[in-house]
């Protein structure tokens, strides 16, 4: 990884079309101004690693768990004594 | 070996109603083996292709999409074609979140060009623990997008529009369950 020391209002370029500034730091803070072309997509990485730990746990389901889901929230078939009836937030399926 | 007609939601109406004889006669057909529905039959032009991937895993790039059965199921399944074992549940947002809107960020508007699609299909990935199935969290973050006229499909990130990846599906129980 290339490393760069810049202070505030420094700028970094990549390439001919992104410009990344140094706007402030405080503390343990570093806010980063990003010129960039319109389809040049930008993304706090930590989003996209949460959303590949939803599909890694998503991927281990069973077909069976769900169907229980979708059989209590219909008022299932043979709904246990104590069972709770699930239902969609709103309330409105069906 | 069984092999299950797969109903696929989304399609124009004169490819709907084909019997599995029918597809075969008429459609070029691909034997998709899976760990969780056993073996399937499927039309090739009814596999969707991610450019993309599944964020995590980017190795696959054909799925298939099961419904839920026409009897009042909600959960849709986002099978691999390539690797039987995974597949994703999947639900439609509105079914749980009304309000939910996906705002796509600019640059997948632009790259994915879809602002000039017209058959456009959106879920959501859920999450359903093994041991307590009724927390099963939605992904409101990564919804799955696909393009149902030309079978293309990405799993896009939308952090400004609702920025959460594990969202409850189903209101908290209303009293403590009674112990065993």
């Amino acid at each position: 990884m290339l490393v760069l020391s810049r202070k505030v209002n420094e700028k970094i370029l990549i390439g001919k079309d992104i410009e990344i500034t140094i706007v402030d730091v405080r503390g343990d803070v570093v806010k980063v101004g990003i010129n960039a072309p319109r389809d040049v997509g930008i993304l706090r990485s930590e989003l996209l690693e949460q959303v590949e730990r939803a599909n890694a746990e998503a991927a281990q389901a069973s077909v069976a768990s769900l169907k229980a889901l979708e059989e209590r929230a219909e008022g299932g078939p043979k709904p246990e004594p104590r069972a709770l009836h699930l239902r969609p937030r709103n309330g409105t399926e069906g | 070996m069984s092999v299950v007609k797969v109903p696929v939601p989304g399609l124009p109406e004169e490819m709907r109603g084909e019997s599995p004889a029918e597809a075969g006669n008429t459609l070029e057909t691909v034997l998709v083996g899976t760990t969780r529905f056993g073996d399937l039959l499927v039309p090739v032009r009814e596999l969707y292709t991610m450019p993309e991937g599944m964020h995590g895993f980017g190795g696959l790039s054909r799925f298939l999409l099961l419904a839920p059965p026409a009897e009042g199921g909600v959960f849709y399944w986002w099978q691999s074609a390539e690797d039987p074992a995974i597949a994703f549940p999947c639900c439609e947002p509105a079914k749980f979140f009304p309000d939910y809107r996906i705002q796509a960020d600019e640059a997948d508007v632009l790259r994915l060009k879809l602002a000039e699609r017209r058959a456009l299909q959106v879920l959501v990935v859920v999450t359903v623990p093994a041991a307590t199935p009724a927390a099963i969290t939605a992904n409101l973050l990564g919804p799955l997008v696909m393009d149902t006229a030309d079978r293309h499909a990405w799993q896009i990130i939308c952090e400004r529009s609702d920025p959460r990846a594990s969202v409850p599906l189903l209101p908290p129980r209303p009293e403590a369950a009674p112990g065993p």
